[in-house]
């Protein structure tokens, strides 16, 4: 049914849908009214059977999940920024043991210094951890995508991250379609774990494992991943087929296929690249885009089959590999062959930035001439970066965040500091 | 997030304490909690404490961790240090700065949530190292900042704005410092300066950690018919066990001739803490009294103020890992590194 709802509230919604058995969750902004909904309905008993933990810390959200999942629940839980590094220690314990839990990021900034605005810092911290990540462009697909998170989930056992956009997408109202529970239950069959703590046939989970199979388990873990690239996309067709929509699968392309200069992005900043090159395909440009929607396992073939006619591919990524640049651009670069297209990283949203269509359209136009920079950050206010430098020749020159807000005015300046 | 300045009102006939300051020298930026939040109170009896302290606004350095709570260090002392860090680890990042230089007087200022949901382990580890910190945990029994979900401070069958009743047991500070041997614990609250501006500066004068649990109620998410964290609540059910004064070293002379009925506990830098109308079989200096004391009020469904627990004689980090007086930020380098014919000598002990 179509309905005008909140990105949180449809995602709720979505996650009720799958019957999940266990939820546990501690609150952070931009994820809070996602696990505020599904308390809710757990307590009006909309969800039922289900258990909703509230915890104290997301370290111990993730571990209450690690068990309710190995005891045979399905299991839910959603986090951002500090949340999920305060986590990563039982992040990487979900996947090493193979226990298919969900997990939404609502996408943040890391501190310090602390921000509460969207970036992708938070999950790009986590690309390397054995979940599986899905990024989504739209309410509609961040619905569609946790229905098709738990069959993932389930049939390769292995947890599932679904990324959406803090506040752009968690906080705004659009019309969303929300499938039937009949629907939802066709799609999605009970959870059959692959393995579980069943009192009829005692086993204990959490070997320790040294030299003379730890290479071996690992080695699985990454097959497995591998396994994803061919299941991912199958349950983004059976989705299409049961749901008659598009979401989901491996990598996406939009007016990409005479395209010279391609765009490769994921989240919610495809709809703005998308109008952005509606607007400079009118001027004649040869121009397209190619979203992420599987960013683990990295879908080199299917990046490589989109990109390689391209002259030049210009990757706008909301997070920085700092003392490198791009994330998303090293892997798009990795899956590139001779002769290759050449490849612009664009760091660009950090902290809320708004990532306008202006901004865009002299960004692309300058990529089209090849007039960028091999790493761009996009609307960088230079003249501050350099008075803070200049303010560094002296050594006792402070805390640069507090530095720089000075200077552009957003604090008093200190009566002490000057 | 753009912090707003004061206007600057002059106002010449302010009193001065000691070093020269007037109250106004002890206050920061303007807040931007709700209006009638207990935090803000409690910001105003800082102020009021830090001045009459006589302290030096260089010599404090503030800290907290996050949430509507932990943001109000930058509405006092604003020239002071500060350093806003993660939620749930700010005893920690007090514990470095105090092991690293034990001059500056750390006020650290959290939240229930920040305390006892995600930063229990960190409060509880830096009670039993005894750092010289004092500890306010401003206390509404939800978490304010995330828009009022329960924190393991809330009692069991309150209420939240929505009808949601609280099932898990609370966990209390104070209860939690007395098992595990924490040297001095206080409650108070928010509306009531009076009793909360003592308990403060003998909290700041104490030499090991002083938790003091300030009820402070959150005006927008828990201060309803229901809540147990209300200004209503509060009014009727707080109970003072102790009145306490708090005596400052350089009055201890007249202030400390005998009174009947007042029990002096000497504090390690001369200044002394009257205990006034205590209850029969109370002993603020006796943990197992206070435990039995507190519980039983608790069952009675009363909530205890006061300083309730004191213990001047416990060593504190400093002590029990028998660091150098001067902080170690100013030890010098030749001296941190006696160089290795030092060394050697040292290692000839074992040859
Ligand atoms: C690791 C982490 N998890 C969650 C949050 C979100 N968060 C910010 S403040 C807060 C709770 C604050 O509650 P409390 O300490 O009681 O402060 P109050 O706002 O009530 O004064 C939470 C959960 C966070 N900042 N960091
Ligand atoms: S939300 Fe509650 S705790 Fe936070 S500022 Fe408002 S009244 Fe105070
Ligand atoms: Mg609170």
């Amino acid at each position: 049914m179509r309905t005008q709802i909140e990105g949180s509230r449809a995602v709720a919604r979505a996650v009720a849908l799958a019957r999940p058995e266990v939820i546990s969750a501690y609150p952070i902004s931009p994820q809070t009214h996602i696990v505020e909904a599904l308390s809710e309905m757990v307590k009006t008993a909309e969800l039922a059977p289900c258990e909703y933990i509230n915890v104290e810390s997301e370290f111990g959200a993730m571990s209450v999940a690690i068990g309710a999942s190995a005891a045979g629940a399905r299991t839910y839980t959603a986090t951002a920024s500090q949340g999920l590094l305060y986590m990563a220690e039982a992040v990487y314990n979900a996947s090493g043991l193979g226990l298919p839990i969900v997990m939404t990021i609502a996408n943040r900034a890391i501190g310090a210094p602390i921000n509460i605005w969207n970036d992708h810092s938070d999950s790009m911290s986590q690309r390397d951890s054995g979940w599986l990540q899905l990024y989504a462009e739209s309410n509609q697909e961040a619905v569609d995508m946790h229905l098709q998170a738990f069959r993932i989930a389930e049939e390769l056992s292995l947890p599932v991250m679904v990324c959406m956009d803090g506040y752009v997408l968690t906080h705004a109202y659009e019309q969303v379609d929300i499938p039937a529970q009949e629907q939802v239950d066709a799609f999605l069959p009970p959870f059959e774990p692959q393995q579980v703590l069943d009192p009829d046939q005692p086993m204990s989970i959490g070997a320790m494992v040294g030299p003379e199979a730890f290479t071996e388990v690992r080695y699985l873990a990454h097959l497995k991943q591998m396994r994803a690239l061919d299941v991912i996309p199958e349950v983004a067709a059976y989705f299409h087929t049961a749901f008659g929509r598009v979401a989901g699968g491996l990598v996406q392309g939009y007016r990409s296929e005479d395209a010279d200069t391609i765009v490769v992005a994921l989240g919610s900043v495809l709809g703005t690249i998308k109008d952005t090159i509606d607007e400079l395909r009118e001027t004649g440009m040869r121009i397209g885009a190619v979203g992420i929607k599987t960013f683990r396992p990295f879908p080199l073939a299917g990046i490589h089959a989109m990109l390689g006619h391209a002259r030049r591919v210009v990757v706008v990524e909301r997070a920085v590999a700092i003392g490198i640049g791009g994330i998303v651009a090293l892997n798009v670069r990795s899956a590139l062959t001779d002769p290759a297209p050449r490849v612009y990283t664009v760091v660009a949203g950090l902290g809320g930035r708004a990532i306008t269509t202006a901004s865009l359209r002299a960004l692309f136009r300058d990529a089209a001439a090849d007039r960028l920079q091999p790493l761009t950050f996009l609307d960088l206010n230079t003249a501050l970066v350099e008075r803070e430098l200049q303010r560094m020749q002296r050594r006792r020159s402070g805390p640069h965040a507090e530095n720089m807000l000075r200077d552009v005015g957003a604090i008093a300046a200190s009566p002490v500091l000057g | 997030m753009p912090s707003i300045t004061k206007p600057i009102v002059p106002l010449l006939d302010l009193p001065r304490n000691a070093v020269g300051l007037t109250v106004r020298d002890y206050e920061g930026t303007m807040s931007t909690l709700c209006a009638g939040c207990g935090h803000d109170s409690i910001t105003a009896s800082l102020v009021q404490a830090l001045w009459e302290l006589d302290l030096q606004p260089h010599m404090i350095a503030k800290l907290s961790g996050i949430g509507c709570s932990s943001k109000t260090t930058a509405y006092f002392a604003g020239t002071a240090h500060g350093f806003n860090s993660v939620h749930g680890r700010m005893a920690a990042i007090a514990t470095g700065a105090a092991a690293a230089n034990r001059d500056l007087l750390y006020v650290g200022v959290s939240g229930d949530g920040d305390s006892l949901s995600i930063g229990l382990g960190q409060l509880m580890h830096a009670m039993r190292r005894n750092v010289r910190l004092m500890y306010i945990i401003e206390n509404n029994g939800v978490y304010g900042l995330t828009k009022g979900q329960f924190s393991a401070s809330a009692d069991v069958g309150a209420l939240l704005k929505g009808g949601q009743k609280n099932l898990y047991a609370p966990i209390d500070p104070v209860q939690v410092g007395l098992a595990i041997g924490a040297t001095f614990l206080a409650r108070s609250f928010s509306g009531d300066k009076q009793q909360l501006v003592p308990v403060l500066k003998a909290a700041a004068m104490h030499r090991g950690f002083a938790l003091v649990d300030v009820l402070s109620p959150c005006v927008t998410f828990n201060d309803h018919e229901g809540s147990t964290k209300s200004y209503r609540y509060m009014r009727e059910h707080e109970v003072q066990a102790t009145e306490a004064d708090f005596i400052p070293h350089r009055t201890a002379v007249t202030a400390s001739i005998p009174v009947d009925g007042v029990q002096t506990v000497a504090m390690h830098d001369g200044s002394e803490l009257h205990f006034r109308n205590v209850p029969a079989d109370y002993d603020p200096t006796d943990r197992v009294s206070v435990m039995h004391y507190l519980q039983e009020r608790r069952d009675a469904g009363e909530v205890v103020t006061g300083i309730l627990y004191v213990d001047e004689d416990a060593p504190n980090l400093h002590e029990l890992g028998n660091t150098t007086e001067t902080p170690l930020v100013k030890v010098p380098y030749e001296a941190l590194c006696p160089g290795s014919r030092a060394l050697a000598a040292v290692q000839r002990q074992w040859t």
